[in-house]
């Protein structure tokens, strides 16, 4: 970066939880209709993205929670999707989950016209179903934590600023809220702050933080992909995979009303099943799980964002979204791209360049 | 009905070898039943011959997935062409029954043996490993005492007979167990799997242990989360819910390639959201979670046959299959409905007379 | 219902039957309640469980289907149906301890405007003497 972006920092020990008095001045001062985020919900036990109106709510808000339920992304779609109708919104989510809706943005399915994306630092969710259980329930997370799931440990974009206002903090680093763009710098200004002060601390350690988790990305994601080379050794990663479909539901990316492999299965004649019983002395039942898992990384894995909703929803602990970081680690520098990171860049498939993607001796890939 | 066969005390070894004389002597093309997987788990497959085949688990206690709904995929287009013995607990072979009421499965061809069941463990177990002890201790089940650890949805399952099983598995005296025959076919395939086996039969002192205790389970488990007061604890149990949809695609009864939830028609509009964030200050998104609940139950109570399988998947462990079965339990009363208890008895919401209930609700 | 805040009613009014009864109601200048949205159905068999559902979960304070009296219905049967699909939308509302008195099922034909008008007047009255729907104000649904 030429210009080193400056920020304003806030006099607050609450790390991200500073934010909720400034989105309710933002509110208040008419700039925004309305403000995204997680709130805990009625029971106590989880949180649920709420699109809030009345700053009243915001006192059950957690722009950071321990744990993440349905993706930042995913809500934002479910609200925009046929277009957001004119009405302002701050959402607040984690670096993953905006990159989720940048994608989701591309794909059409999130209008992102009249939304200010607030990102944040992010040290990590705890699995899901963990806390579910109630057995993992912490109150919040801090970078230094090892309980969180195996996807966070291996994600080198958790502190990316996609946003276009973006929360830095973390142990020994008061929060910054930093503008990344002209619509952040509104953001700001509406919160009653202005960008002054020095970024390098935040620059520092996010890069420190980065490196860290890049070194163990590759590290592990080079261990998985040793571990599940070959048709055999691939199956035994999803041997207890009962196909239930879950891990394309609760994926962000996962774009289509119908899924090509809901269809399919109910494609096979009982006559069919049995000749290919016949043929091979049995079936395994669901058919085509290996072929849902490689079709689906075929659909997406080039605009996965390794946000782990998949393997938080599997029911059967499958390490799904790791084996997909491992595959779309691939797929997506194949292609130069970064899923999420860069709004401009077109999705790798629906664009071309007349010579691309040739080795040194003129092979395709 | 014809006799029951005598195949010993020692489960499961006696019911694989039940099944392996049965898959000898009755003509079968293939065998539906669970078995080990290649990673060491336990799913359904259809087996056909022995060499090559993986080992045969008929009945372990866990449910991967709902044999009806696999066999619904399967017979979705059409009969099975040759003969098939199908291995499933009561209710699962409910749950195909109902399907087939809805016209998407068929039952030609397709040999049913069950069990006298003494109900299955959650999902998540067969993840974890599973302990070989464990199965042993589980077939102590007809004493009555409550089996550790079981899924929810069994410890409260009253429904452990089956109904229309060509084949049963139950319990006999003296802690021995009896292949009996449900039907004609049953009763022919018993004589030629075992001409020369002791007769037995199913023992009605171990159904009674069975029953008492499977009451004071549904009371139980009915008795907690699953006993909700109104709205405001509806939203407390489906707070955590992530719509994933999941229980719905477990569910042996949801039939729909496109569920209605998930159409164009229920999704949000950002004009009419507006309305409902000036009204309340604030919207859930996505929203429509009790929605999507209240009117599953609308689709499929009639026919729930309380098979768990929706709690099993639930990522966040919500009891669904709890406040299905309390619905479902509810509904089918007033209605003198059981589900699965005969294909040729109409869907209650498909029949009616024209002499019954008056205006509602006044 | 608190202060004199009026119930808000949805109707599901077959269009053969208790359509006509409302319009014959108006013509007939009977005094009708205000706060009443009818929407027009073929045959009260249209009405499926989850337009119920859907209404109740909106903030409706109460939703009537009124239909063809049995063995009047234009298609025959639709009316039976409805029936046992009311009687199901109750069991479920009470399984779950909800307002199932939200819910009420009348058969009105093209010339009772009278008894349509006290279908209603009864209706809201007694909707009068229960809370407000907590679900108009429910974020979280
Ligand atoms: S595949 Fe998994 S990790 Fe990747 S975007 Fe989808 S849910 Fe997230
Ligand atoms: S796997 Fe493919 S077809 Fe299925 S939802 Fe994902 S992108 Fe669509
Ligand atoms: S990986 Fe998990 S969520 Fe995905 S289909 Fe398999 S069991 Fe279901
Ligand atoms: S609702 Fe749940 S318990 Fe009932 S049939 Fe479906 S999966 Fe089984
Ligand atoms: S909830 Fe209703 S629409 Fe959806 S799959 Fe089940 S029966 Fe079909
Ligand atoms: S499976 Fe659980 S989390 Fe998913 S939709 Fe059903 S109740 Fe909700
Ligand atoms: S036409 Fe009026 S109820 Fe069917």
């Amino acid at each position: 970066m030429s210009e080193a972006p400056r920020g304003a920092t806030i006099q607050s020990e609450e790390g991200p939880r500073a934010l909720v008095p400034l989105l309710a001045r933002a509110l208040e001062k008419g700039t925004s209709d309305a403000v995204l985020l997680p709130l805990r919900t009625p029971g106590q036990d989880s949180y649920a993205f709420v699109l809030v109106k009345d700053p009243r709510l915001l006192r059950q808000a957690d722009p950071l929670p321990p744990v993440q339920t349905v993706t930042g992304g995913r809500a934002l779609s479910s609200l925009t999707r046929h277009g957001g109708g004119g009405v302002r919104i701050l959402a607040v989510m984690r670096p993953c989950e905006a990159r989720g809706a940048i994608e989701l943005s591309k794909l059409g399915q999130v209008d992102l016209k009249d939304v200010t994306l607030i990102t944040m630092d992010c040290p990590g969710t705890v699995p899901l179903q963990r806390f579910a259980r109630g057995d993992l329930r912490p109150s919040a997370v801090g970078f230094a934590d090892q309980d969180i799931r195996p996807i966070c440990q291996v994600c080198d974009l958790s502190c990316a600023a996609v946003g276009d206002l973006h929360l830095g903090w973390g142990e020994g680093l008061a929060p910054i809220l930093i503008p990344m763009d002209e619509r952040g710098a509104e953001a700001l200004l509406a919160m009653g702050l202005r960008a002054e002060g020095d970024t390098s601390e935040w620059r520092t350690t996010v890069s420190s933080r980065s490196q860290e988790r890049r070194e163990r990305r590759e590290e592990r994601l080079g261990q998985l992909r040793v571990a599940s080379s070959g048709l055999d050794n691939l199956m035994v990663r999803l041997d207890s995979c009962i196909n239930c479909h879950n891990c394309m539901r609760a994926c962000p990316i996962c774009y289509c009303r119908v899924c090509a492999f809901d269809i399919r299965r109910q494609e096979r004649s009982a006559n069919e099943v049995l000749d290919l019983a016949k043929a091979r002395g049995s079936m395994r039942l669901p058919m085509d799980t290996l072929m849902f898992h490689l079709g689906r990384m075929n659909h997406m894995s080039l605009n996965c964002v390794s946000c782990g909703a998949c393997e938080d929803a599997c029911p059967a602990g499958v390490p799904i979204a790791q084996l997909f970081a491992m595959v779309s680690d691939r797929t997506q520098s194949a292609f130069k791209y970064r899923a999420g990171m860069d709004r401009q860049q077109r999705s790798p498939l629906i664009t071309f360049l007349e010579k691309e993607l040739e080795g040194e001796d003129g092979q395709r890939c | 009905m014809a006799r029951g066969a005598d195949i010993g005390t020692e489960m499961p070894k006696a019911l694989r070898e039940a099944v392996q004389r049965l898959m000898e002597t009755g003509g079968f093309e293939g065998t539906f039943t669970l078995a080990r997987t290649p990673g060491g788990g336990v799913d359904y497959f259809l087996s056909t011959k022995e060499e090559g085949a993986p080992e045969l688990l008929p009945l372990h206690p866990v449910m991967p997935n709902h044999a009806g709904r696999l066999l619904r995929e399967m017979t979705l287009g059409g009969a099975m062409r040759g003969k098939v013995l199908v291995i499933t607990r009561p209710c699962e072979l409910r749950g195909f029954v109902e399907i087939v009421k809805r016209l998407q499965g068929c039952l030609d061809n397709l040999v049913f043996l069950s069990v006298v069941c003494g109900g299955v463990f959650p999902l998540s177990m067969v993840s974890a490993g599973w302990d070989g002890k464990r199965t042993e201790e589980y077939w102590a089940y007809p004493d009555g005492r409550p089996v550790q650890g079981l899924r929810p949805a069994c410890q409260g399952c009253t429904e452990f007979i089956p109904y229309t099983a060509d084949l049963v598995v139950a319990p006999s005296a003296n802690g021995h167990w009896a292949l009996t025959a449900g039907s004609e076919e049953g009763g022919r395939l018993i004589e030629r799997a075992f001409p020369s086996a002791p007769a037995a039969e199913m023992d009605p002192k171990a159904l009674e242990a069975m029953a008492v205790a499977r009451k004071a389970g549904r009371e139980e488990v009915l008795s907690h989360e699953a006993d909700v007061k109104g709205l405001s604890d509806l939203v407390k149990v489906f707070g955590r819910c992530i719509g994933c949809h999941a229980c719905s695609k477990a569910c042996p009864i949801c039939y729909c390639t496109l569920c209605t939830f998930e159409s164009s028609r229920m999704e949000d509009r950002m004009e009419q959201s507006k309305g409902q964030l000036e009204v309340k200050g604030g919207i859930r998104a996505p929203a429509g979670t009790v929605l999507f609940h209240i009117g599953r139950m609308g689709h499929m109570a009639v026919s729930c046959v309380a098979c768990g399988c929706c709690q099993d998947v639930c990522p966040v462990g919500i009891p669904v299959s709890l406040l299905f079965k309390k619905v479902g339990e509810a509904v089918q009363a007033r209605f003198e409905y059981v589900p699965g208890r005969d294909v040729k008895e109409a869907l209650p919401i498909n029949t009616f007379q024209p002499m019954e209930f008056k205006e509602v609700g006044e | 219902m608190s202060g004199n805040e009026e119930p808000r009613v949805l109707g599901f009014l077959c269009n053969w039957c208790a359509y006509a009864g409302a319009d014959l109601a108006g013509v007939s200048r009977l005094q009708l309640p205000a706060n009443f949205c009818v929407i027009r159905t073929m045959c009260s068999a249209r009405t499926e469980p989850l337009f119920l559902f859907k209404a109740l979960l909106g903030g409706m304070d109460g939703v009537l289907v009124a239909g063809c009296h049995p063995g009047d219905c234009h298609y025959q049967r639709g009316n039976y149906f409805t029936r046992r699909r009311l009687v199901m939308v109750q069991e479920i509302l009470k399984a779950l301890n909800m307002e199932h008195e939200r819910v009420r099922l009348h058969w009105i034909s093209a010339s009772e405007c009278s008894l349509y008008q006290k279908v209603l007047t009864e209706f809201i009255e007694d909707l009068k003497g229960m809370e407000r729907n907590v679900a108009r104000d429910e974020v979280f649904l």
